[in-house]
């Protein structure tokens, strides 16, 4: 036997070797937990996902290898080589873990594995598509190559065959609509992208090049990207929804309103900035000071647009509208603890070499401004609603004990930093180490944090916390016990021994001194015309 | 009941199969596209070709005299790639990815300007390197040529970057 046929025969072996021992592994686990279904298939389909991708990218690299397009030099064995070996190993597996767990759900449909593997799939292979979707499309109306069409068609082959096989079997875990959410994610940022590219490099700087202005208009690949961005996520967000809105949807709605809305208030305080350093700072001519006006209104208008969509999904004053609103909140604090600092720094500090001009100055003043506009206003949004409720709800104590501790951490590290240099130079080092940006941070994110935590404390000692009761009994000897029962809290077993001798009427007065008296103890309660006493009884 | 539970339990792997197989054939069978000698990319083509082949003098045989001052045949040796193919265009990478160091400039020098003789012409090219695990990465490089005497000849200092330090 040569060594030719030996080399190819022993790699066999041994994948065949791993395969048997893997898939009878799995079958003698599966029938050892129980198999209940809940989880017990989760390393099961990690293992079909690890097989699905690597298997589907190595079909794309044997297609790609096959139709390469222009090739100047070509050598297809490496290719081939890698290709066929990934694929030698992974679709044994793909195919019997794909039989094996399409009959499992079956019998368990609520299994939360196929949710997660769909997500897996959905998040790898809708980001490849949208990749070289945008190559493929731009490279039909540009100069350069559109040779990754093979690769488009088996990405989007095995997102259509997924997306069959959901419909077939759909998810029904907790969180079942995780894989539409997870597309819709990669559609909305692949839209946002090319829209604000579309507008900013292209449209707006065509406009502002009309103007006079500095720039220099372009659209690819934004207009590809707009394309296939909108049809993704109108495939994933604008179609019907076969799921109650749940918390994969929620935090969605969240994560992608809070940070619309934030690009939004990024670009129009950029914009802000460069009006007022042009108006009060010693700039350079408007076309050069604003060039940069297109990208920033460009993404301004983007995220305004995906913000007035999704926040009309937070109509309702509850914990999900507080997520956004505390979110924005924490997002514009740091923002305002770290322009602050800045500006401290740029006012007092001295001997600085580069920077720290006017204009340097004003940027920092308005983007200061803003900031504090932006946290100030959401975080005191709690005002619109029930006191108490906002007071409990967790978004808010979330946000102030989470960023006091944030805060309060960057303030005792800047304080250290502090301390630090001032130690060193009382020992006689000798440096020109800055202390004003330390202090600057040690003052500002101190008060901030002391701001944050001091309100958590406040709010929390305000909040009635329940009372924990423990089940006692409550023995009444009476004539007349009235409603006493229904005084006691539900957790009081309460018997009552009539008196026949007609003394001892319990009044409502009196059924509120007793149940005080007794205080959630097991006790006995004698009651006469002279009042009552209380003995302790054991529960 | 859904229609994919007709389909017979040997047919998704045998044709998948039959795929790999065909798309094998069709690679093997293939080499890489012939461009006219005479074009720009025909003379990238050459080059490269060339490099490839480790036929040093017939890779500077394309290059500008101009432009090559005194780097010659062994000069070009040591920046020798292993194992590489070459596509016309922009890859994947060529979009997201960055342009790799194709000018001298960037590597902290600056190579004299010389008087272009004709037309100009920039050619995109990803350079697709193979490791000896089979993983590959692309590199998008592009190639300036200029039209002098009927020929377009490579300038500047083309991919793998050896003219910054022979000239």
């Amino acid at each position: 036997m040569s060594f030719g046929l030996l080399s190819l025969l022993l790699p066999l072996v041994i994948v065949i070797g791993i395969i048997i021992v893997i898939v009878g592994a799995v079958r003698r686990g599966a029938q050892r937990s129980g198999d209940t279904g809940e989880g017990a298939d989760l390393v099961a389909y990690l293992v079909m996902a690890i097989a699905v991708g690597g298997g589907s990218f190595a079909l794309a690299e044997l297609f790609a290898t096959a139709f390469p397009g222009d090739q100047l030099v070509f050598d297809p064995t490496s290719n081939l080589a890698t290709s066929l070996s990934a694929l030698l190993v992974s679709t044994p597996f793909a195919i019997y873990f794909w039989r094996r767990q399409a009959s499992r759900r079956a019998s368990y449909p609520r299994s939360v594995g196929w949710t997660l593997y769909l997500t897996l799939i959905e998040l790898v292979f809708g980001v490849a598509v949208m990749v070289t979707g945008v190559l493929v499309l731009t490279g039909l109306f540009t100069d350069s190559s559109a040779a990754s069409w093979t690769r488009l068609v088996v990405y989007l082959a095995v997102l259509i065959v997924h997306e069959l096989a959901a419909r077939n079997s759909p998810p029904r875990s907790d969180g079942a609509e995780l894989p539409t959410v997870v597309g819709s994610g990669i559609g909305l940022v692949t839209l946002s992208i090319g829209l604000a590219g579309l507008l900013g490099d292209g449209v707006l700087s065509w406009a502002f090049e009309a103007l006079g202005g500095a720039t220099d208009p372009g659209y690819s690949p934004w207009a590809a990207m707009s394309v296939l961005g909108g049809l993704y996520w109108g495939y994933r967000w604008w179609t019907p929804w076969h799921t109650e809105s749940g918390l994969p949807r929620r935090i969605y709605v969240v994560l992608t309103t809070s940070f619309a809305l934030l690009t939004a208030f990024t670009g129009m305080a950029a914009i802000l900035a460069l009006s007022i350093t042009y108006v009060l700072g010693d700039t350079s001519p408007a076309g050069e000071h604003f060039r940069s006006v297109p990208v920033w209104l460009g993404s301004a208008i983007v995220g305004l647009f995906v913000w007035l969509i999704h926040r009309k999904d937070l109509d309702t004053r509850d914990d999900t509208l507080r997520a956004y609103e505390y979110f924005v909140a924490s997002i514009a604090s740091f923002s305002t603890v770290g322009w602050a600092v800045a500006l401290i720094v740029l006012a007092l500090q001295e001997g600085q070499i580069v920077g720290g001009d006017a204009d340097d100055v004003l940027t920092a003043a308005a983007v200061l401004v803003i900031s504090a506009s932006v946290w100030l206003w959401f975080a005191t949004r709690h005002n619109l609603g029930d006191p108490d409720e906002e007071r409990a709800a967790w978004p808010r104590r979330v946000h102030l004990l989470g960023m006091g501790v944030i805060l309060g951490l960057v303030g005792a590290g800047s304080l250290i930093t502090t301390l630090f240099i001032l130690i060193s130079r009382l020992l006689g080092e000798r440096g020109s180490t800055d202390l004003v940006t330390p202090i600057a941070l040690t003052v500002v994110a101190g008060t901030a944090a002391w701001y944050m935590l001091s309100n958590y404390l406040k709010e929390r000692a305000s909040m009635a916390s329940p009372e924990v009761i423990s089940p006692f009994e409550v023995t009444i000897v009476s004539s007349h016990p009235g409603g006493i029962s229904a005084k006691f809290p539900k957790q009081a077993t309460v018997r009552v021994l009539h008196r026949g001798d007609g003394a001892g009427v319990i009044t409502d007065d009196l059924a509120d001194q007793i149940v005080a008296a007794v205080g959630h103890q097991s006790s006995f309660v004698w009651v006469d015309d002279d009042g009552f006493r209380i003995a302790p009884a054991q529960s | 009941m859904s229609a994919g539970r007709h389909i017979p339990a040997w047919a998704i792997p045998t044709a998948l199969g039959v795929l790999v197989v065909g798309l094998v054939t069709i690679s093997l069978a293939r080499g890489p596209v012939e461009m006219d000698p005479d074009s720009p990319e025909g003379a990238v083509q050459q080059y490269l070709l060339a490099v490839d082949d480790r036929r040093w003098e017939d890779a500077l045989e394309v290059f500008h005299p101009q432009w090559r001052g005194s780097c010659t045949a062994d000069d070009l040796v040591g920046y020798h790639v292993d194992d590489f193919t070459a596509q016309l265009g922009q890859g994947d990478s060529g979009m997201f990815g960055s342009r790799g160091v194709d000018t001298f400039e960037q590597v902290g020098g600056e190579i004299e300007e010389q008087p272009l003789p004709g037309g100009t012409e920039f050619i995109d090219v990803t350079i697709t390197h193979t490791d000896a695990f089979g993983s590959t990465w692309d590199e998008w490089v592009q190639f300036e040529l200029v039209d002098d005497d009927d020929f377009w000849w490579i300038v500047g200092d083309p991919w793998p970057y050896f003219v910054w330090n022979c000239r």
